[in-house]
């Protein structure tokens, strides 16, 4: 009988073990045994970091955290084995991803982020294919990166789907629905692509491609970047 | 004769006004391990005529934050963690989930500096903290450098001013030498403490070189304000600080040219416990 319930117990221990994840230093492995994955601070990548995350891994995060990649990532999932990333707590939020990766090579596939206030990509390069943003505040925002591109991503249960704030954004073949926003382009911001299904969401679809967004709201966001700085 | 005699009663008399000049040394008491609460407020208004139309942001920050002195040098200097404890923050331009993402985000905020005597911060070190500035964060830090006082080297008598210029924001996307003038006003007694009354005039530019924002015309931002430091204690008291300017934003991200803004923006900082 104790036998029994050791076994039970070293069972629901290792069902529900986490593996703390505090430092993107170095040559970073994340692999499915070691799944899911606790993080509980914000974590850095440098330029001189790489990261890999092999299909099936869970990454957990605990609070109003952030994840700033700036070196090589390689994130491998598969359909049936998704990589995931979403807060420890599913009604809370946490900050997000943000990828700043320059000329490193980003290759992502297969991923979900979920419950995210704000996923960003700004000057990178590389590929997300068939990547999902569920559940998140702004889906994925993007700047300045012509050499990103999106294939066969979706989009949905965002407050903004998918975001480009400045530079050209190549995507294909994906689906952005049941979004309120689903795409927002703000100022020089463009997106060029084919086979794109873009509908069901709350406010603006396909008009905010063609139609220019009012002065007003260019002095909006204008005002809240001098906030900021100021 | 008359006239010497009048001239004698003057000498003694300049004599006497020089003799009960005070003089004072300010230093902020760097090592003192004592837990310091602030609160600090920051109202602001940013108004961009359009036109035909007036478009303004108005925004309210309230942070409440401790010092803490980490680690103690020779020179008199000291390493100060300072975390926040509590922040309200309410904008007409954001929405109910950005205002609350700068509160939780404000809130984590940790961030260490090395101060010496004289009140100049240097060697920022932030702890798992990242403002996405570029994305509308609020930069916390660059609040504390602004209303944050740096103390003459020497002795100071009342009248006496001395210049001082400091960098705040020490990325290189959020760059700013902030330069401070100062007067000593007065100096009194209050419940025991001494406390200096100083007058702060500050002058700066926001950086050029930061990527979403240009500035087309060399406009300073000006402001003036009035400083309670405890001369006993070495440590602030008060201190309150409003800020004009009007600005020529080139914004390549956003549109090409924006008309002139104006910025007012005041800045409160006070003990919150003795």
């Amino acid at each position: 009988m104790r036998c029994v319930f050791s076994l039970l117990t070293g069972g629901l221990v290792c069902a529900f073990a986490q593996t703390p994840l505090q430092s993107l230093h170095g040559h970073v492995i994340l692999s499915a045994a070691g799944s899911p994955y606790l993080v509980e601070t914000s974590l850095v990548q440098t330029p001189r970091d790489t990261l890999v995350i092999e299909a099936g891994v869970r990454v957990l995060v605990d609070g109003y955290r952030k994840i700033l990649l700036r070196g090589c990532v390689r994130i491998h999932g598969t359909a049936s084995q998704p990589v995931i990333f979403s807060s420890a707590d599913s009604t809370d939020s946490w900050i997000g991803l943000h990828w700043a990766t320059g000329s490193k090579a980003m290759d992502v596939q297969e991923l979900v982020v979920q419950n995210a206030f704000r996923n960003t990509v700004s000057a990178s390069s590389g590929q997300m294919f068939q990547c999902r943003f569920q559940g998140n505040y702004y889906g994925l925002w993007v700047d300045d990166s012509p050499n990103l591109r999106l294939v066969r991503c979706e989009f949905q249960r965002n407050r903004y789907g998918l975001a480009v704030g400045s530079g050209i954004l190549q995507i294909s073949s994906s689906k952005i629905s049941k979004n309120v926003y689903g795409i927002w382009l703000e100022g020089q911001g463009q997106i060029h692509g084919l086979e794109n299904q873009i509908a069901n969401n709350t406010e603006e679809d396909s008009p905010a491609i063609t139609k220019p967004i009012s002065r007003s709201y260019y002095s909006q966001r204008l005002l809240q970047a001098l906030e900021a700085r100021f | 004769m008359r006239i010497l005699k009048q001239a004698f009663l003057l000498g003694i008399l300049l004599w006497l006004v020089a003799c009960n000049s005070q003089k004072v040394t300010l230093r902020f008491h760097a090592l003192d391990p004592t837990e310091l609460h602030f609160v600090l407020e920051s109202q602001m208004k940013l108004i961009v005529d359009n036109g035909d139309s007036v478009d303004a942001l108005g925004s309210n920050l309230q942070v409440l934050f401790h010092s803490t002195p980490v680690v103690n040098y020779d020179d008199g200097s000291a390493r100060i963690q300072i975390q926040a404890d509590s922040v309200s923050y309410r904008s007409t331009q954001r929405s109910v989930e950005e205002c609350l993402h700068v509160e939780r985000l404000l809130l984590q905020e940790g961030f260490q500096f090395k101060m010496a005597q004289d009140g100049m911060m240097q060697d920022i070190r932030t702890d798992g903290f990242f403002p996405d500035l570029e994305r509308t964060d609020i930069d916390f830090q660059r609040l504390v450098l602004k209303v944050q006082p740096i103390l003459p080297t020497g002795e100071v008598s009342l009248g006496d001013t001395w210049e001082r210029q400091q960098l705040v924001g020490e990325g290189p996307e959020n760059r700013a030498y902030v330069y401070k003038w100062f007067q000593l006003e007065d100096l009194y007694q209050r419940e025991g403490k001494q406390l200096a009354k100083l007058r702060m005039n500050i002058k700066y530019r926001l950086d050029s070189a930061t990527t979403g924002l240009r500035i087309r015309d060399p406009d300073f931002i000006l402001g003036s304000g009035i400083i309670l430091f405890n001369v006993t204690e070495g440590q602030l008291e008060e201190v309150s600080l409003e800020i004009d300017g009007s600005l020529n934003v080139l914004s390549p991200k956003i549109m090409d040219s924006l008309p002139t803004m104006q910025v007012r923006q005041v800045l409160h900082l006070w003990r919150s416990r003795p």
